[in-house]
Formats: structure tokens, C-alpha cells, sequence
């Protein structure tokens, strides 16, 4: 009886392990899918994009609001005026397809709260206006911000990608 | 019916403001949102190497598919489709899962039948 009840939670597990598996993978936006298919700036628009990583937009107080520990560039809070954060996988939706190689998205709704990503040849990172010691400048809801997320890059579901693909009209020709 | 100059203006004046306030009811519901910065000038942040750059999460985040060459070594394939090879995993993930559900299955009924025969002897 004690064998049956180890291999009915052990089939409990699997099935919630196949539930788990069923959510689908995230890949990097790459330019390479980009150029591959060709995605107009409509069907991008219909794409749910993730950030990859925590993005951090902070106004300094002062000049010491950032401060390296360990190699790492950390803020202080209680140098900064302003502060808005973005978790990993937030959702986000392409606004503009400035051109190939720029992408601005949404992650909220307002005037002027958009962040571009960039090619940077391997992915969509994001973008600002100007980069010194590893810090971007950049304009969030009229604001300039300064952000240290030089790594997050956009993110898409790898199911979603594929039915995007698949629904795209293939014209095969006209043959005598 | 005869009516004030200064009416008909007014009505034309609230005509013009409800039409205005009609376009911008439609453009908020249809989600449009306006661009007013030049992301034209935008760039991603210099690059550098380093454990945690772009490069190497984007090497993380992109599925290497090994193959055979002709000396049955396993090398990684060239130009290979992200898209395709993630959904190839999973595809192989769930093909497993399955598997394991049907082996579990077997387990049980063979534990069944045993009990059932060891019962019968009994």
C-alpha cells in the first residue's frame, strides 16, 4: 500500500511537472529574427515582449548616488530623488518601430513613459541618450533619467513567435 | 425660428470642441500612444566583456543544437534557428514526460496484478 501511495504522488508530480513544462520558453528578440522574418512594425505590436533583466531609472540627488561594490555598481537610495523600477519579465509592448534596429516599447501607459532598445548586434538592449561610466541617460514620462540596466535586453515567448510566424502569408507563386 | 449671431457661434464653438474631444476619446481607447522623444539618437551601452554581459546572456538565453560530423564527433550546428531549436526541446521535454506517465502507469497496474496474484496464492 505504501509503494502505491509513493507512485501516485510520483504521478501527481510529473503531472504538474508537465503543466510546468507547458509554459513556454523565453528567447532573446534577436536582430537575426528580425531579419529573418521581416516583422512589420504591426505584427510587432501584436508580440508580448519581456525585459530580461531589473531595470532601475533613477533622478541623482547628487553626484553620489551610484557607488561600485565588488565590481558591481550599486545606487544609493538615499541619494536618489527619484526611482522607478522594472522587475525581470516584466511585459511590455512595442509603441514604435523607430527602424530596424530601434524598438521603443511600453511597459505602463502615460505620456512619454517609453523605453527604446537597441540593436547592439546580438540583442535589443536598451538604449539612452548618452552612456558615461557605465551609466545611460535617458527620457521617461519628460523626465531624464539615469539608469545602470545596461543588460536587459527584450524577450519574447517562444510559442507565441512560432504561431507569428506560421500565420505569416507565404505566397508560393504561379506555375503554368 | 430666428436665431442670435452670437448663438450660432457659440454652437459652432461647442460643435468644434466636441468633435476635438471625440478625436482624442478615440485616439486614448485605440491604445495609440505618441512618441515625442527622439529615439532616433539612442544607443545601447558600449560594450564590454565581462562575465555578465549582453553576449553572454544572450549565448545563455540561445539554444545550442549539437549534431555528428563525419568523425561522429559531436559539434555545435551552424545557423541554427532559435526558435525551432527551443521548441524541439520542448517538444523532446514533453515527449519524456509523457513517457514517465505511461511507465508510472505500468508501474502501478503491475503492482496491482502482483498484489492480485499474491492475494490469489494466499
Amino acid at each position: 500500500m505504501q509503494l502505491r501511495q509513493i507512485i501516485t504522488k510520483g504521478l501527481l508530480l510529473i503531472i504538474v511537472g508537465l503543466f510546468v513544462s507547458c509554459t513556454s520558453q523565453k528567447v532573446a528578440y534577436t536582430p537575426d529574427i528580425q531579419n529573418t522574418y521581416g516583422f512589420s512594425e504591426e505584427r510587432l505590436q501584436s508580440i508580448q515582449f519581456y525585459t530580461s533583466e531589473d531595470i532601475t531609472l533613477f533622478i541623482n540627488k547628487s553626484n553620489q548616488a551610484t557607488r561600485i561594490a565588488n565590481g558591481k555598481v550599486i545606487i544609493d537610495a538615499s541619494n536618489v530623488e527619484d526611482a522607478i523600477f522594472i522587475p525581470r519579465n516584466t511585459p511590455c509592448v512595442l509603441v514604435k518601430k523607430i527602424n530596424s534596429n530601434i524598438l521603443v516599447v511600453s511597459f505602463e501607459s502615460g505620456q512619454g513613459k517609453q523605453i527604446s532598445f537597441v540593436n547592439n548586434g546580438n540583442t535589443y538592449s536598451i538604449g539612452a541618450k548618452d552612456w558615461v561610466d557605465n551609466q545611460g541617460v535617458l527620457k521617461y514620462g519628460n523626465k531624464n533619467y539615469f539608469t545602470i540596466s545596461k543588460e536587459a535586453f527584450l524577450m519574447i515567448k517562444v510559442r507565441k513567435l512560432n504561431h507569428i510566424i506560421r500565420s505569416q502569408r507565404t505566397i508560393r507563386g504561379r506555375r503554368l | 425660428m430666428v436665431y442670435n449671431q452670437s448663438e450660432t457661434n457659440h454652437g459652432k464653438l461647442i460643435g468644434f470642441l466636441f468633435v476635438i474631444l471625440l478625436g482624442l476619446c478615440t485616439m486614448a481607447c485605440s491604445g495609440q500612444e505618441l512618441v515625442t522623444e527622439d529615439f532616433s539618437k539612442y544607443t545601447p551601452a558600449p560594450q564590454t566583456i565581462s562575465a555578465t554581459s549582453p553576449d553572454s546572456n544572450s549565448v545563455q538565453n540561445t539554444p545550442v543544437v549539437m549534431k555528428r560530423d563525419s568523425n561522429s564527433q559531436r559539434v555545435p550546428t551552424q545557423n541554427v534557428n532559435p526558435v525551432q531549436a527551443e521548441l524541439k526541446k520542448e517538444g523532446r521535454t514533453l515527449l519524456y514526460l509523457v513517457l514517465g506517465i505511461l511507465g508510472t502507469a505500468v508501474i502501478i497496474k503491475a503492482t496491482n496484478m502482483t498484489n492480485a496474484i499474491t492475494t490469489d496464492y494466499n
